[in-house]
């Protein structure tokens, strides 16, 4: 209770001048009290300022103005200037983040389970809850920004979350109309490809294309498989990939056909990130790390004894010419050979 | 009361004693013998017991904590059996290797006591990897049936190792070493017989020679023993049996009968023909490791009754002593048999208090022979002086000595019992039988040395008085220009030197001191020596492996069926989340952080689901993964604990991890929903132990120095006794911290009492020199410097004598594989030495300014008169 009812008590006591009624009174706020705080809707709690965050679990990291945002479970974000020190930065939930996306040096999003969508305006020093409903029941596990003042939330159960004022507000786009989220089927990543369109993939192979966030148009599945993530490729086209390693790339989304991309591997992947050259790396289960490029595949980790300790990447980004990636072991830097 | 044994109560006890026990000697005798008997026959059934339980300080709130829950929690009685290719032999991926291991992993399987349902190594239908494919899972046995040791094959299990993540639990990080994971059943569900924890570490041990040793001996009957016949091997073992006591040894052998039956049965080893082979399963390039808490008990079991063997070492060198002081092999038989008959008693009465032998009870053994032999030294010196310069004849010098010495001897005792009885308030259970043990050994130690001891003296024929006393003189006089030489300490200048040296070391020990840690210092099982093979097991395991050997517990109590309220297994998550942090920590575990990823993995393995899910449908599928047996919840899911691994067990670790778990919980208090309560594990056991210590330690010592002191001034009746007994006895405790910060001793359950033994038994030295120094300056009129040197040709053989039996009654404990009574050998034997030192060197100087003043303040009101 705040002092200011303990005095209120105190002067309403004096005034009727009875010890008994003091008590009873007393007993009487301080049970309405109690009464009041329990079973009420679950509220967002801070994650823990801790002295290891980086050793947690992080599930994605984001090239900031020349440093690195990254996020993970417990709600943790964190800082660095060098991809090796990092800080820990206040953030407004204790669960898992799953994903992060900014629009340029300043503003950016961050999307993970209880439906959270946070937002920042710093570049990642300071975060904004804009969106907690747990009841919905529905991790989000991606976020892509269109432009400043359209961004496009999606995860569990075909959940999908648009906003076109920059975050003021976020309303659920509807369902029933959208051959994408009919289903509702997970939808694990959304991505803006190079010619500005939005690409969203997802359980059963499901993938679509969106030019404005708000209608979708859903494409021919290739595969009955889960997909993890999409990347751009090319100019037009998008490399989707998932559960065992399954990789397909397509020149031109929407118009030319996906290809299976062979690789010798299993291990599903579940991140990956766009390389200068125009190559793609994606990273996943057993610590795989692979370069995807036009002329080829090349597996960067994740084939020798060291696999079993390194987890399952889910995020990277390209840093100072390195791969930073992020996953279940934390975050570490990794060099990128020469293709 | 040394020197006193004109009181009326005394001269009354030995009026009527005296008599007693000297007009009727052969009836004395009989009744001592006889009570020896039925002693003896009482100890012959003394049990032998671990007494780990014991060891906990059971008021505590963290052990009151375990006890409540630690019957709910499976996993606690696991054994790791651990393979491993030697340095430079490879990885696991080969034939010999897995053939090993499933040779161990069999072997592991038909040990009794062992779980069959819960056994897991690569070997195991229960270890399968499990992948998702589309639409579901797929999974399958690591090593498919079927197996050949061939490179495509040995490939495949390569892989399926990755898939199964077993990497860090069943196979090491580098893959050089693999593990068969047991756990045992406390019960014997066929007879209902609690588990022989030192014979399944003992079986478990049998598993490792199996892969080890280079040849086995199959043990055959010789003769038909219905229903097997003659030449049907009953059992096997992988060290020669025969030894130097192999006739009377017993092979315990389970067998198949001819219908089936199991059949248990004991053989006498005599009856079996010993067969050497070659042992099949030897494989060169492997070693073996096993940890356990069964293990461990059977390892310190088998450390401590090693110690049984020293006693007759310790007897040898007791009796060396003996000699030399005596100038005869066989008189000083008789004070040590009566210093052995007082052990015999000891043990007796143990048994008839109800009491087992445990690692710490069978040090007092010989702490008793130590006591007694340091009184039977006194009472044959006593009765060599009536002898041989008084020249009496035996019964009556016993008779004498009996009447000089009952009494002081008696109250020495009593000031020793009253010394241990300060360690009972050292609320642990082990410490406590330990004092009471040794205050029953004290009893006995007053009937066999204060009535037996002279009884048996007067029957002493001594062929050659005359040779015996010249013995004793040429001994006297070749001390004599030592005695003299140290009576210089008397003397103001020498004096003072040594009373600023005894300030000036004094401070830098308290110094030193400052830096005593408080709990074990050293890694590994602390019982055990840190190079024992128990503590290298442990730590190669600890390093290979994901698996940490230091503990601790915090149980989150809470209602039935809390681990499917989101809610709560938040809550549990999150101060997980936070102690994994706190520095000492090097990682947690708990239900509520295991459901994530085994939420994780029923959405297609995808990390981005680690997440406790919100719906109670998903917390009850995560959740059924657990069976109580992994000790992550009890029976009604009522209380989760966590886990905390930490980086080591010291003291000062374990505060801080202890201090950060106040800090959350001030933060995050308890409520009606939830409650975290500390604490299980060997950590939580430490954790209680050090604070028990840390709170006890100044109260038992305040009580030790408050008895004495009493005793002492009852004694002496002066506050100058006091001084020069008590000082060098508190300085000796302050060089004695300083020692155990430089030999990495830490104050433990084990080192706390060795104060109280070493303050109790050292005092004597004190009372000695100072009762004679004091007579013979006050009664006799003696100047100092001649009253000393007189009292050192009395007392001072006696002293040194005692000493060097005291400290060679303990010393062999350094032989010890257990590292707590190496600690207390050494510590003892230190303190014994250093009390004698201390007293003779450090009471004259006191006495110096002391004595005079009172003899001048003496004057001064004569003169005043």
């Amino acid at each position: 209770m705040s002092p200011k009812t303990k005095r209120n008590r105190k002067t309403m006591s004096t005034m009727l001048k009875t010890t008994l009624a003091l008590a009873l009174l007393g007993g009487v706020a301080v049970h309405a009290q109690d009464a009041q705080t329990p079973a009420a809707q679950p509220k967002p709690q801070a994650a823990l300022m801790v002295a290891k965050a980086s050793s947690g679990v992080m599930f994605d990291v984001s090239a900031v103005d020349g440093g690195l945002v990254a996020v993970g479970g417990y709600g943790n974000i964190l800082r660095s200037q060098d991809g090796r020190q990092w800080q820990q930065v206040a953030s407004p939930v204790d669960t898992a983040l799953t994903w992060l996306s900014f629009a340029d040096a300043r503003e950016g999003w961050a999307v993970g389970h209880d439906a959270v969508i946070l937002h920042s305006r710093d570049g990642g020093a300071s975060w904004k809850l804009q969106s907690f409903e747990p009841a919905l029941n529905a991790p989000l596990f991606s976020v892509a920004v269109l432009d400043k003042q359209t961004v496009v939330a999606v995860g569990a159960f075909g959940t999908m979350k648009l906003t076109q004022d920059g975050g003021e507000h976020w309303r659920d786009a509807d369902a029933a109309a959208d051959p994408v989220r009919s289903a509702k089927s997970h939808l694990f990543a959304i991505t803006k490809l190079r010619d500005q369109r939005l690409m969203v993939v997802g359980e059963t192979g499901l993938m679509g294309v969106s030019a404005d966030g708000v209608s979708w148009q859903k494409l021919d599945a290739v595969y009955e498989g889960s997909l993890f993530g999409v990347q751009p490729w090319g100019e037009h086209g998008a490399i989707v990939y998932g559960l065992l390693g399954n990789i397909f790339a397509c020149e031109e989304v929407g118009k030319a056909p996906w290809r299976k991309i062979e690789t010798q591997s299993t291990a599903s992947l579940f991140g990956g990130t766009p390389l200068p050259d125009g190559s793609v790396a994606l990273v996943g289960a057993n610590g795989t790390v692979t370069r995807i490029a036009a002329e080829g595949v090349s597996l960067i980790a994740g084939k020798g004894d060291e696999a079993g300790r390194a987890g399952t990447w889910t995020g990277a980004t390209l840093f100072k010419g390195q791969l930073l990636l992020a996953g279940e072991s934390g975050l570490q830097l990794m060099a990128l050979p020469r293709p | 009361m040394h020197g006193d044994s004109r009181g009326w109560f005394a001269t009354l006890f030995v009026k009527i004693t005296e008599p007693l026990i000297f007009s009727k000697r052969p009836i004395t005798l009989t009744v001592v013998a006889l009570l020896t008997a039925f002693f003896a026959y009482q100890a012959s059934f003394l049990k032998l017991d671990s007494g780990f339980e014991k060891q906990l300080p059971k008021d505590h709130p963290y052990i009151q904590v375990l006890k409540k829950y630690q019957d709910q929690f499976g996993g606690g009685n696991t054994v790791l059996l651990a393979i491993s290719q030697k340095q430079g032999q490879g990885d696991i991926y080969n034939g010999a290797f897995l053939a090993s291991l499933k040779t161990a992993t069999e072997a592991v399987f038909f040990l009794p006591g062992v779980d069959r349902t819960r056994i897991s190594s690569l070997f195991t239908p229960n270890v399968r990897y499990i992948e998702s494919v589309e639409g579901g899972f797929r999974g399958g046995n690591v090593i498919p049936s079927g197996f050949k040791p061939e490179p495509e094959s040995l490939a495949q299990v390569k892989q399926n190792v990755l898939k199964a993540k077993v990497i860090g639990r069943l196979v090491s990080n580098d893959q050089t070493s693999a593990m068969v994971v047991s756990e045992l059943v406390d019960q014997n569900p066929r007879t209902g017989e609690k588990l022989d924890y030192i014979k399944t570490a003992h079986l478990y041990e049998k598993v490792r020679q199996r892969l080890t040793q280079t040849e086995l001996y199959q043990l055959k009957l010789k003769a038909d023993s219905a229903p097997f016949a003659a030449g049907t091997v009953v059992s096997t073992a992988y060290e020669n049996p025969a030894g130097a006591l192999s006739f009377f040894r017993k092979i315990d052998a389970t067998l198949i009968g001819p219908s089936g039956e199991t059949i248990e049965r004991s053989f006498a080893l005599r009856d079996l023909e010993i067969e050497k082979q070659a042992n099949p399963d030897y494989n060169p390039n492997v070693e073996v490791e096993i940890i356990g808490f069964a293990k461990v008990i059977g390892d310190v079991a088998d450390a401590s009754f090693e110690v049984v063997s020293f006693f007759a070492l310790t007897v040898l060198l007791v009796w060396l002593v003996l000699s030399y002081y005596m100038g005869s092999f066989w008189v000083s038989l008789y004070p040590l048999s009566c210093g052995l008959l007082a052990v015999v008693w000891e043990l007796g009465i143990l048994k008839l208090a109800g009491y087992a032998l445990d690692p710490f009870a069978i040090l007092v053994p010989f702490l008793v022979l130590a006591i007694s032999v340091s009184h039977g030294i006194q009472i044959t010196s006593f009765w060599l002086l009536e002898v041989s310069d008084h020249g009496l004849n035996s019964f009556d010098a016993s008779r004498a000595t009996y009447r000089r010495l009952v009494i002081p001897g008696i109250t020495a005792l009593i000031t020793n019992i009253i010394g241990f009885g300060t360690i009972l308030l050292i609320p642990i259970g082990i410490v406590r039988e330990m004092a009471i043990n040794a205050m029953f050994g004290l009893l006995a130690v007053i009937v066999c040395k204060k009535i037996l001891l002279p009884c048996l003296l007067s029957y002493v024929n001594i062929k050659n008085p005359q040779k015996f006393r010249e013995y004793q003189q040429r001994r006297d006089r070749m001390l004599q220009p030592l005695w003299n030489r140290m009576s210089g300490l008397t003397t103001k200048p020498v004096a003072l030197t040594v009373l600023v040296l005894t300030a000036a070391t004094w401070i830098g020990a308290d110094i030193v001191a400052k830096d005593l840690q408080i709990g074990e210092l050293h890694a590994g099982v602390p019982a055990l020596k840190p190079d024992s093979t128990y503590n290298r097991d442990s730590e190669k395991i600890a390093s290979n492996y994901a698996i940490g050997v230091d503990i601790l517990q915090i149980y989150a109590a809470t209602k039935t069926n809390a681990c499917i309220d989101y809610d709560i297994m938040h809550r549990i998550a999150r101060f997980n989340w936070y102690m994994q942090n706190v520095e000492g920590v090097v990682s947690t575990t708990s239900m509520a952080t295991l459901d994530k990823v085994i939420w994780a993995l029923y959405n297609e393995s995808n990390p981005r689901w680690m997440e406790l899910p919100r719906l109670q449908d998903g917390l009850v599928l995560a959740g059924q993964q657990f069976t109580t047996s992994t000790g992550l919840l009890n029976d009604d899911c009522s209380v989760m604990p966590t886990y905390l691994f930490t980086s080591d067990h010291r003291a000062t670790t374990i505060d801080k991890i202890i201090a950060s778990i106040e800090q959350y919980k001030k933060d995050t208090p308890d409520d009606d929903a939830l409650q975290l309560q500390l604490a299980g594990g060997n950590v939580g056991v430490m954790a209680a132990t050090n604070e028990v210590i840390k709170h006890t330690e100044y109260t038992v010592l305040g009580w030790l120095y408050a008895a004495i002191a009493l005793c002492v001034l009852v004694s002496f009746r002066g506050l100058v006794g006091l001084v020069c007994v008590l000082v060098p006895l508190a300085a000796v405790s302050v060089y004695t911290y300083a020692i155990m910060v430089f030999l990495g001793i830490g104050e433990t359950v084990a080192t706390l009492p060795v104060a109280a033994f070493a303050a109790g038994i050292g005092v004597d030295y004190g009372i000695y020199i100072f009762s004679v120094l004091e007579e013979n300056v006050k009664v006799k009129g003696m100047p100092l410097r001649q009253a000393y040197a007189d009292t050192l040709h009395q007392t001072g053989k006696a002293v040194v004598v005692t000493a060097l039996a005291l400290s060679a009654s303990v010393a062999t404990w350094v032989l010890s594989g257990l590292q707590f009574q190496i600690d207390m050998g050494i510590l003892l034997t230190v303190m014994f030495a250093a009390n004698a030192v201390a007293a003779l060197v450090m009471l004259p100087a006191f006495s110096a300014f002391l004595m005079r003043q009172k003899a001048s303040t003496a004057q001064l009101q004569e003169a005043q008169a």
